[in-house]
């Protein structure tokens, strides 16, 4: 099914990992047992030689490694290829925490390092001297990666947001290419007017981590926090104002609800069915290996803004963590450091990992800054590294994200099969998500 | 009314029970001599067993009596524990909607399903074994196969047959004016995963049933023949009879399979949104478990739901117990 082939860098479908009918008891149980015989961090000292575990999954991620491990003779580090965090990685990692036997570095994605981190799985990499890098990375990532003046990750890669659309189709249509979200709604209004079959994008009632990019594009604040407790405030008017423009666009049937990342899209998006994807850098590969045949059609605009000012939205991304149980923090820290402010490293996460850099610096680099053949010659980079500068950097993530996106997913499927509307849904998650959070233990203030 | 006695059943026991006893003495004697020997063949499988089931088992049940609890922001190294709390995750479960809805799901689901597969595999029994059907062995090969393909690997099949515009079938039904049907709509698609388990799943019960069928002796079949009994009424009145132990059996094993319904919904929420993360109880399990890092709620949903099955499976083998196993009679 729609398996993405290459990375899963942005938050989503944890499920997609292929089922096993397991029995259940054996299954709940696997979760804790697994990972305490599996993981293996064994760091041992042989003349002074630090021996470092990471895990990733990030393709290609050995050569940095390898490059790191020639240059630095006294720290080796040792990569475990891993599936995707989303696909059992976490799981593994949370249950590693508990038993004590994590490895000393891992991959973690931007929604779930406050998970990491309210389980007190993180080593503060301020006290390593993470924060004189601050300046080198986007800022928004930084805002993630740290709480007060602590410092849990060091960014990896981003995901700024990008209109995909099909210009030979917007041709046909006669549209302009829309600058605002009204003129968004009028587009998608043209569009179907002329074609009831064609539509301006999919719904994708399952993929909630794609409405919280536009949520955040929009201005929203979903978490915060405020001395001891914790602010939830997902139903907020930015918020309010993104359900109601796509509830707009299902109650008028401009938008087909399916399921992104499936069969059915990938073909929807192949044969003119839909004619936008507002979605983050990563999506032009997702395009070109999925929608092959529609090679020089597509072309990348910035996103729709809400106002006059110019704002974007961030989806997907990772770090790189240290973990509690390593014995080397300070080691591990450096390393964390080096792979994503050395220009070597970077690039090669760049051309053969697909990654979008968090650095600065690194966005510059010929890599990821080169005209696509597939969208006709164009420089979509430019588009993106002007978006990563306009990512509303207050966007915070709360700590029990994975619920979180589930309730949300499970709200929406129920608002587009007619049972309420998507700010109904985003309401009730508002109220689920409270309740998890107390439920666990958490200090909430309603925001 | 005449009592036919059937070998294995009313007739044998009394010879069996002498044999039974005869042979016991003889162990008795035996057996003095040597008790390691049974239990040397035994380890193996006690140790499997043990490791691969009660361990397991085990876990789960401490692990659903336990939760980790966290206080204020949730951050720095000690603000987490893990406490004892009892039942307490297994009343969260007991009052969680989504759990009921889940499992009120799966019994509708079998109610309708069961039945439908068992009558199907029945009847598909019953034609393979009568006399005049032709090409025996293609068509007990060709019944079965469908059983052969993975669960995973049916489900991704079928759901790209259910989706509209890669559907043959979708097309056809439009073109034949039926209009676009939708196998994934919010009402539909549960009953298009009772349409993949069936095909799954009718002909592995029908070989059960065709097996139970083999072992009935001809000479009853000779001896209805002569008497003026046609096919259908040799069916009717001998087989079907013969072989309700069979029915029996593949209707536990689908009780059991039913409530653990996980791999095909779970893959077709690739191509619907229909499907929520609570669709059936062993999806909710997963989900607590993997998505949501909450295993020990997982791990009260899957007792409760290892309990609900031994109750329901266990419960239908006594209704219908008299029925199967007692003295049949014609």
């Amino acid at each position: 099914m729609g398996y993405q082939g290459s990375i899963s860098r942005f938050f989503k479908r944890s499920s997609k990992g292929i089922a096993l009918g397991l029995s259940v008891a054996t299954l709940a149980a696997a979760c804790g047992s697994t990972a305490s015989s599996s993981s293996t961090s064994a760091p041992t000292t042989s003349a002074g030689v630090v021996h470092l575990t990471f895990w990733s999954w990030v393709p290609g991620l050995q050569t940095s490694v390898n490059m790191w491990n020639s240059s630095h003779p006294n720290i080796q580090v040792k990569l475990d290829e891993v599936t995707s965090g989303s696909a059992g990685t976490y799981a593994k990692m949370f249950s590693a925490l508990q038993a004590g036997n994590a490895p000393d570095l891992g991959q973690v994605e931007y929604p779930i390092l406050p998970n990491f981190e309210h389980v007190g799985g993180l080593v503060n990499l301020a006290q390593y001297g993470a924060n004189s890098i601050k300046s080198q990375f986007v800022p928004w990532t930084w805002n993630q990666v740290s709480q007060g003046s602590g410092v849990y990750a060091i960014p990896q890669d981003t995901g700024p947001m990008g209109l995909f659309y099909r210009a030979d189709l917007f041709t046909k249509y006669g549209l302009t290419v829309p600058t605002t979200w009204a003129e968004y709604l009028t587009d998608a209004q043209k569009i179907h007017q002329q074609n009831p079959n064609a539509y301006i994008a999919a719904f994708p009632a399952s993929d909630s981590a794609w409405f919280s990019a536009l949520a955040w594009q929009a201005g929203a604040k979903w978490f915060n926090t405020q001395g001891n407790s914790w602010v939830v405030n997902m139903a907020d008017p930015a918020t309010q104002q993104v359900a109601n423009l796509w509830q707009t666009m299902i109650a008028q049937g401009l938008v087909k609800v399916e399921p992104d990342f499936s069969t059915g899209w990938y073909k929807d998006l192949s044969d003119g069915t839909i004619l936008t994807w507002p979605t983050a850098v990563w999506g032009e590969n997702t395009i070109a290996t999925n929608a092959a045949t529609t090679s020089g059609d597509w072309r990348v605009a910035a996103m729709p803004n809400w106002g006059t000012t110019t704002v974007d939205g961030n989806w997907g991304g990772s770090t790189t963590a240290v973990f509690k149980d390593t014995k080397y923090p300070a080691q591990a820290a450096q390393f964390a450091e080096w792979l994503n402010t050395n220009s070597g490293s970077i690039a090669n996460m760049i051309s053969t990992g697909g990654l979008y850099p968090a650095s600065l610096a690194g966005q510059k680099l010929p890599a990821a800054n080169t005209p696509v053949a597939f969208y006709g010659g164009q420089n979509i980079w430019q588009v993106f590294s002007q978006g990563s500068k306009a990512v509303n950097t207050s966007f915070l993530w709360g700590p029990v994200m994975s619920t979180t996106f589930t309730q949300l997913n499970d709200a929406f499927a129920k608002a587009t099969t007619g049972s309420g509307t998507l700010a109904d849904a985003v309401n009730t998650t508002q109220s689920s998500t409270i309740s998890t959070m107390k439920q666990q233990g958490f200090t909430v203030a309603a925001g | 009314m005449t009592t036919i006695d059937l070998p294995g059943r009313a007739g044998e026991p009394a010879n069996l029970k002498q044999g039974k006893a005869v042979a016991g003495k003889e162990r008795m004697k035996r057996s003095r001599g040597n008790k390691v020997a049974p239990l040397l063949f035994l380890t193996p499988f006690m140790v499997l067993f043990a490791i691969f089931f009660l361990l397991p088992i085990g876990y789960a049940i401490y692990q659903s009596l336990y939760h980790s609890q966290v206080s204020g922001l949730g951050l720095g190294p000690n603000s987490t524990v893990t406490k004892f709390v009892g039942l307490s995750n297994f009343s969260s479960v007991l009052h969680d909607h989504s759990f009921f809805s889940g499992l009120g799901r799966v019994i509708l689901f079998g109610i309708v399903q069961v039945p439908i597969m068992l009558v199907l595999a029945t009847l598909l029994a019953l034609l393979l074994d009568s006399a005049t059907v032709r090409l025996k062995r293609f068509f007990r090969l060709a019944f079965f196969l469908p059983y052969g393909v993975p669960g995973v690997i049916a489900a991704i099949l079928w759901s790209f047959l259910y989706l509209p515009g890669l559907s043959p079938i979708v097309s056809v039904l439009k073109s034949a004016g039926f209009g676009t049907i939708n196998f994934l709509g919010i009402h539909s698609v549960l009953w298009s995963i009772a349409n993949i388990i069936t095909w799954e799943y009718t002909g592995y019960n029908m070989l059960i049933i065709y097996a139970g069928l083999q072992a009935i002796p001809p000479s009853l079949f000779e001896a209805a023949r002569i008497d003026g009994a046609s096919e259908i009424m040799v069916s009717l009145r001998i087989k079907l009879p013969l072989i309700f132990s069979s029915i029996v059996l593949t209707a536990v094993f689908s009780i059991i399979g039913t409530l653990q319904l996980f791999s095909e919904p779970q893959v077709l929420r690739a191509v619907t949104t229909n499907i929520s993360s609570s669709f059936t109880p062993n999806l909710l399990a997963y989900t607590k478990a993997f998505v949501e890092n909450d295993p020990n709620t997982a791990a009260a949903v899957a007792v409760i739901l290892a309990l609900g099955t031994f109750i329901l499976s266990f419960g239908f083998l006594k209704l219908v117990q008299r029925r199967a196993f007692s003295e049949v009679e014609l």
